[in-house]
């Protein structure tokens, strides 16, 4: 999305200098955008020079001489820029970006006209002139969120250490103060509080169910193929619904328009492989990727442990300029992944039976359309997602489930000068189906389609005094249903200087959910079903924060956040024997505070946060009384991970790299054991004499106990070596988990098995990367 | 939590936090100690009860067995000890099962208490359900059809168990009885129990039960009775904590059966004889 910059020392141009004024200016614009024909538009493309793919970031101010007033928009993840509502006249177009040279360039714009004006920006290794990114700074590194949101980019990834030389996503998303993962297996994120089924993930807009893999080093997200990923740990807007908790909105690259280019590395973890170029010079361009985890043949020989995991994922994309004003691009990507969780470190063999596996499917197409006579910009995106779920024997598995979305959506933008008016149109159908085999007894699930559609308002006013409002209103109707939710939202941003305060609110449902049996750790079988109990889940998200940035090269935040939670389905905690339960109603609140802090100092990189979070569930159900003695039940569900350090430090010297990573998470939420016992299921007058039963574990109250504490330090190394003009290779040396803390993944209660994460790991990378 | 209080205990964690032992078990003074299974039962002469000990280990022998299981009747105050013996269950497995050789009174309250040697204990308490106040109501034509209305008072709950149960023999043979089944023809309605006899109806399945053709002699009724099994409450969470220190399920059920005869008119249109001695 494009932003109206205001550099220090410049004056906004407005016509209006008075707040009041220039929202009665804003509205009328607004009313009337085509009622200004005195004044022109000028929108474009932005693109690396070097491989022709849009550049995010990039500065794009028109200037005019003798003025020290200036226009300006900074360009979103496609390289769009748009200023409009430019007076008539001639201009001196100027664009920056580090790590480029200035592209200068004068202009002349008649009264009425909407030109579509594209160029490159050449790479200048040399070149770091003193230019504000706006774009970047306000969102982008690890202490600049901002109102829950944060934009990673590769760079930010490949900082992180890991046990493979092609960094993931998810290795930071694990940094991340408010987000709380398993452990280094399960592939669940949850993120303040929300449960992994409430995020929403998307990747060029389709939606992927289930994107991380099994182990937790891997996601379907390497970030070879990332250009740029938002992610809102709440407050997000109402382009964005149906998921209570949180967006991951990854935006691919579109492969290289100039030159081949490519990469292959192996780790004792992941075997990868990439490949990028033009198929039509400047016009066409593909990327592909391979990964296919060597965990079972490698990491788990060099630690001589049994680690029966396996995953594989594919990616490509093709991207076609198909004129100056638009852009096609086709997406798919496929994941697999097969394990069984709870095995033990020293066991030789795994249970077959406990086996979960899931598969993502997604392919879809995205336009983008600068409409020659409009202000605006229009995506349209066509997509359909499947992810495939199972648990049990590969052959028959006792549990499974599918989901499928058919995906449609129109989002446009019209650039009304300080206002960007946001909106769009969506239709989705959804084919839901699950075999649970008596997992939740009081769910009958078979299969069930449901169709939603909506449209959403989200204009964004950037007033003069540097405060930024973007209400939101989001209606979403499932006539299938019966429902229709009407979603408000909010968000703001002020910048003061140095400081920023942000603000987010909004309202939240959920219909389509996933359902997790989450009394036991090792169990990541997810079904998707529409809202089981007649109820939909609904969110309500409030957000503040704090940015500071004392000198250049720091920056520090702290955001506090609440939530309420209502309508959750959770499993009923219950005497009868696990892996069957009913689900109950269940309400939440979610409160706590994240702090952040930044610091880039010439070869020293780093950056630490501390998350507070207190994540409360009551549930309510008449049987709760007979266990518990009381009809509503509060406790702190398993993700509530209380007290989360991160700390990163990174130092490039003599072409090294070294990275050190340090994690820290208070013990999670456990529910303890009174005992076993051997258990007789009355259905009515039984033959007390000759009835066997069945050993139980009888349990204490929900989640009273808590695990130990987890932290880890993680160590690589890193040195690029050219080869010759076209070929590099990284090597990389890392220790994971180096003081071979054990850590404890979970306590399975019923066979009184302890499972643990994975231990000291030490793994040599190597990645061998080409282009011509 | 207050932020300060976080920081400070999550500077604690930090410096002193590195233990990474887990115990599961949330109670070692073994307040919990019994898991209990049984019922008393109103048509019985002998009450059982299987008592373990619950423990922290998958062995059934783990735990420390009870010593003393007893029953008190709360009316009386009688008490009385069970007898403990291990019995093989159907899938060869042992149970410690405990009796006692009593029959339990309809409507008295009784209180189990089971003790080991160190002095642990459980206790639970159930009522047995109370006969209910019967009225029989003349039987009548309706319709062609000869039908019976049966009002059950003072019931709490939905019976276990409901049926009609035809007594009748062919010439000289022995009486049998014949059950009918009228679990859905009744239902609970402010506290009493209606239930309507279908006499007609039901003589059709005695007819089908003994292979009555139509040159069969008629066969003798000599009487019906309501055949009725009540559970106490506890039976309707079977799956809740039912003992005080405990776990398990302590329950009581009766059994009662009401009898009575028809009149002869009543016969002769069911195509039944009169029982010899009936007037």
């Amino acid at each position: 999305m494009s932003r109206v910059s205001t550099c220090p020392g410049g004056r906004f141009v407005d016509l209006v200098s008075r707040f009041p004024r220039s929202l009665a200016l804003v509205l009328a614009l607004l009313l009337a955008p085509e009622v200004d024909a005195q004044t022109a538009t000028i929108r474009g493309f932005v693109r690396d020079e070097s491989d022709g793919q849009g550049l995010q970031g990039v500065n794009v101010i028109l200037s005019q001489e003798g003025s020290d007033a200036f226009l300006g928009s900074a360009t979103d993840v496609d390289g769009l820029y748009a200023i409009s509502r430019v007076p008539a006249g001639t201009w001196v177009l100027r664009a920056t970006f580090i790590g480029y040279e200035a592209y200068v360039d004068t202009i002349a714009l008649a009264a009425g006209e909407i030109r579509t004006h594209n160029f490159s920006l050449v790479p200048d290794e040399a070149q770091l002139e003193e230019v504000v990114v706006e774009a970047e700074s306000e969102t982008a590194g690890a202490a600049s969120v901002s109102a829950g949101l944060q934009t990673i980019r590769p760079s930010d990834i490949e900082v992180i250490p890991s046990p493979d030389v092609s960094a993931d996503l998810v290795n930071y998303l694990v940094t991340l103060p408010g987000v709380v993962a398993t452990g280094d297996r399960g592939g669940q994120l949850f993120v303040r509080g929300g449960e992994p089924t409430q995020n929403l993930v998307l990747i060029d807009g389709m939606l992927l169910y289930q994107p991380f893999h099994l182990v937790g080093f891997y996601s379907a997200f390497p970030s070879d193929v990332i250009a740029s990923t938002d992610v809102y740990a709440g407050g997000f807007g109402a382009r964005y619904g149906g998921h209570l908790s949180s967006v991951i909105d990854v935006s691919a690259r579109s492969g290289n328009k100039r030159r081949f280019a490519g990469a292959v590395s192996v780790a004792p973890f992941v075997s990868a492989g990439l490949l990028e170029g033009p198929l039509w010079k400047d016009r066409l361009s593909f990327i592909a990727s391979y990964r296919k985890s060597l965990i079972e043949e490698g990491a788990s020989k060099l630690i001589d442990q049994s680690l029966p995991f396996d995953f594989d994922d594919q990616f490509g994309k093709l991207h076609l300029n198909l004129s100056q004003n638009s852009q096609l691009s086709v997406t798919g990507i496929r994941t697999f992944d097969r394990g069984v969780i709870g095995t033990e470190a020293e066991s030789a063999v795994s249970d077959p039976n406990e086996q979960v596996t899931w598969t993502n499917h997604a392919i879809g197409g995205r336009y983008i359309l600068l409409p020659a006579s409009l202000p605006l910009s229009a995506e349209l995106l066509v997509s359909a997602s499947t992810v495939r779920n199972t648990f049990g024997a590969p052959e028959e598995p006792s549990r499974s489930s599918r989901a499928r979305q058919y995906n449609f959506a129109a989002n446009l933008t019209h650039f009304v000068g300080p206002v960007n008016l946001g909106w769009g149109l969506f239709l989705r159908s959804s084919d839901l189906s699950s075999n649970l085999g008596g997992t939740y007894q009081n769910l009958d699930l078979d299969r069930d389609f449901v169709t939603e559609a909506g449209f959403y308002g989200e204009p964004e006013f950037r007033l003069p005094n540097g405060l930024r409002i973007q209400p939101g209103l989001r209606l979403d109707a499932f006539p299938s249903k019966g429902r229709t939710f009407i979603e408000p939202r909010l968000r703001t941003s002020w910048e003061l200087g140095r400081h920023r305060l942000n603000t987010a609110w909004g309202i939240y449902h959920q219909e389509v959910v996933g359902l997790n049996d989450r009394r036991d750790a090792g169990d990541v079988f997810t079904a998707w079903t529409t809202s089981p109990l007649h109820e939909v889940p609904q969110a309500i998200h409030y957000i503040a924060g704090y940015n500071f940035r004392p000198s250049d090269g720091l920056d520090l935040s702290i955001e506090g956040f609440y939530k309420t939670l209502s309508n959750l389905s959770v499993s009923r905690w219950s005497a009868f024997p696990r892996f069957t339960t009913e689900l109950q109603p269940a309400d939440g609140t979610v409160i706590g505070f994240d702090v952040r802090a930044e610091l880039e100092a010439g070869p020293f990189y780093g950056f630490a946060s501390y998350g507070y979070a207190d994540v409360t569930y009551r549930a309510q159900q008449e049987e709760i009384q007979y266990w518990f003695g009381q009809l509503e039940q509060e406790y702190s569900p398993p993700h509530d991970r209380t007290h989360q350090v991160n700390a990163l430090a990174m130092l490039e010297l003599f072409d090294f790299a070294l990275s050190v990573r340090w994690q820290f998470g208070s013990g999670l939420p456990f529910s303890e054991a009174l005992g076993f016992d051997t258990f007789v299921l009355l259905a009515g007058p039984t033959d007390v004499l000759h009835t066997p039963g069945q050993t139980r574990v009888l349990y204490g109250e929900p989640y009273e106990g808590r695990l130990p504490t987890y932290h880890r330090l993680d160590v690589s190394l890193d040195r690029r070596f050219d080869i010759g003009e076209h070929v590099g290779l990284t090597a990389q040396v890392s220790l994971i988990n180096t003081y071979d803390r054990r850590n404890l993944f979970y306590l399975d209660l019923y066979t009184l098995r302890r499972v643990d994460q994975l231990p000291l790991i030490p793994a040599v990378g190597l990645k061998l990367e080409f282009n011509r | 939590m207050r932020p300060f209080r976080a920081i400070v205990l999550l500077g604690t964690m930090v410096f002193l936090g590195c233990e990474n032992a887990v115990d599961p078990f949330s109670e070692t003074d073994g307040s919990t100690p019994f898991y209990v299974f049984g019922y008393l039962d109103t048509a019985s002469d002998t009450q059982f009860v299987r008592v373990e000990a619950i423990r922290q280990s998958h062995d059934p022998d783990a735990g420390i067995p009870p010593t003393s299981v007893r029953t008190t009747a709360s009316s009386t105050g009688e008490t009385v000890v069970w007898r403990d013996s291990i019995v093989t269950l159907t899938d060869g497995t042992t149970g410690h099962l405990f009796f006692a050789t009593f029959r339990a009174v309809a409507g008295e309250r009784y209180e189990l208490t089971v003790e080991r040697a160190d002095g642990a204990r459980a206790t639970a308490t159930t009522d047995v359900p109370t006969e209910p106040q019967t009225t029989v109501d003349t039987a009548r034509v309706v319709s062609n059809e000869v039908v019976q209305t049966v009002t059950l008072a003072g019931m709490s709950a939905e019976p276990a168990e409901i049926a009609l149960v035809y007594r009748v023999s062919r010439g000289d043979e022995q009486p049998i009885e014949i059950v009918v089944d009228y679990a859905n023809r009744a239902e609970v309605v402010d506290g009493s129990l209606t239930v309507r006899v279908r006499l007609s109806d039901d003589r059709e399945r005695v007819a089908q039960m003994l292979g009555e053709s139509a040159s069969s002699p008629e066969p003798t009724l000599h009487e019906v009775s309501l055949r009725l099994t009540l559970l106490s409450s506890e039976w309707a969470t079977p799956e809740a904590v039912h003992v005080e220190n405990g776990r398990g399920f302590w329950g009581a059920v009766g059994r009662f059966s009401i009898m009575w005869q028809l009149p002869p008119h009543i016969l002769r249109r069911l195509s039944f004889q009169e029982p010899a001695g009936l007037d």
